[in-house]
């Protein structure tokens, strides 16, 4: 899931400004489940911010609303009304989802309440972890599934760097050394002799570094009738 | 609660106004006990900013209202 966390109320207060009347919109997929954004969020958001600016002496109006997914435009369809009545939108999506409410909006002015942070998963209650990185040419199949692009601190595609000690990686304790990881997996499913493929430089063209990525299925484009 | 009280100081208010206290239907003693406490602390950061704040806006003034730990209500 992508894995997002809420702004202070303090940066979502200067962000949303002078706005009198303002949309608190929650995202119902990935930031529902890092509880980040869902409609549980929404309402608190929207409620700390009702109590905030009127001890601050304002009057502000503040509702919100959760949709389903904010990323595509026919849920965002179902907010249309609201977010045309508002001078802002305050938005508890992902990145995309702003985006989305911006780009299918184009007269409303969007603001973000959260930080996205990354794709991953949640280890145990409360903690989330890093787990892949999009780089668009995933290489999981041959490090037995721990990725080392998203979990090795170097991105490193040849075994550990010298900062590998009793497991852990150099930047933290917290942090496991995914090649320490790869090497573990990989001995206990007898599949060690896989790590002696030495992997060329990676094309990171396919990752961020290629610019902004589309991705075209022509056979799932609409109005192409053979 | 941690949340909670985080929430409160974020929004302006003082985290002390909420907590919690574990009891079974058995420790009355200790409920008067925490009930005093929480009112006694409540005396001591004042009333609820937010209703002074509400009153303001609807051009209500309630000069000199005494601190109170209940809502005007008595059994609600």
């Amino acid at each position: 899931m992508i894995v997002a966390e809420q702004k202070s109320l303090d940066e979502i207060k200067r962000l949303v400004g002078e706005a009198e009347k303002i949309l608190v919109v929650g995202c119902g997929t990935c930031v529902t489940v890092c509880f980040a954004g869902g409609s549980r969020e929404a309402a608190i958001v929207a409620a700390s911010l009702r109590m905030a600016s009127r001890l601050d002496g304002e009057v502000k109006k503040v509702s919100d609303v959760t949709v389903q997914r904010q990323c595509e435009w026919e849920y965002l369809d179902a907010i249309a009304k609201e977010v045309g009545e508002v001078d802002v939108v305050l938005s508890l999506g992902c990145g995309v989802g702003v985006q989305a409410i911006a780009e299918h909006f184009p007269n409303a002015w969007v603001v973000p309440g959260l930080n996205t942070t990354f794709m991953g998963l949640p280890t145990e209650q409360g903690i989330w972890a890093e787990r892949c990185a999009a780089c668009g040419d995933c290489v999981l199949g041959l490090t037995g599934g721990v990725c080392p692009i998203a979990r090795c601190s170097k991105s490193l595609l040849n075994g550990p760097c010298g900062g590998s000690l009793d497991g852990h990686c150099e930047i933290s304790k917290e942090t496991p050394c995914a090649w320490q990881l790869i090497h573990d997996r990989l001995t206990d499913k007898g599949k060690l002799e896989v790590l002696m493929d030495i992997q060329p430089p990676k094309n990171w063209k396919t990752a961020r570094d290629g610019g902004p990525r589309r991705i075209v299925r022509e056979d799932l484009m609409l109005g192409k009738e053979e | 609660m941690d949340y909670l009280r985080k929430l409160l100081q974020e929004i302006g208010l003082e985290p002390e106004r909420v907590r919690m206290f574990n009891l079974s239907a058995a420790m009355a003693g200790q409920f008067v006990d925490a009930t005093k406490e929480m009112m006694e602390k409540i005396r001591e950061v004042g009333p609820n900013p937010l209703r002074a704040a509400g009153n303001k806006a609807a051009g209500v003034e309630r000069a000199g209202e005494p601190a109170r730990a209940a809502p005007d209500k008595e059994n609600s």
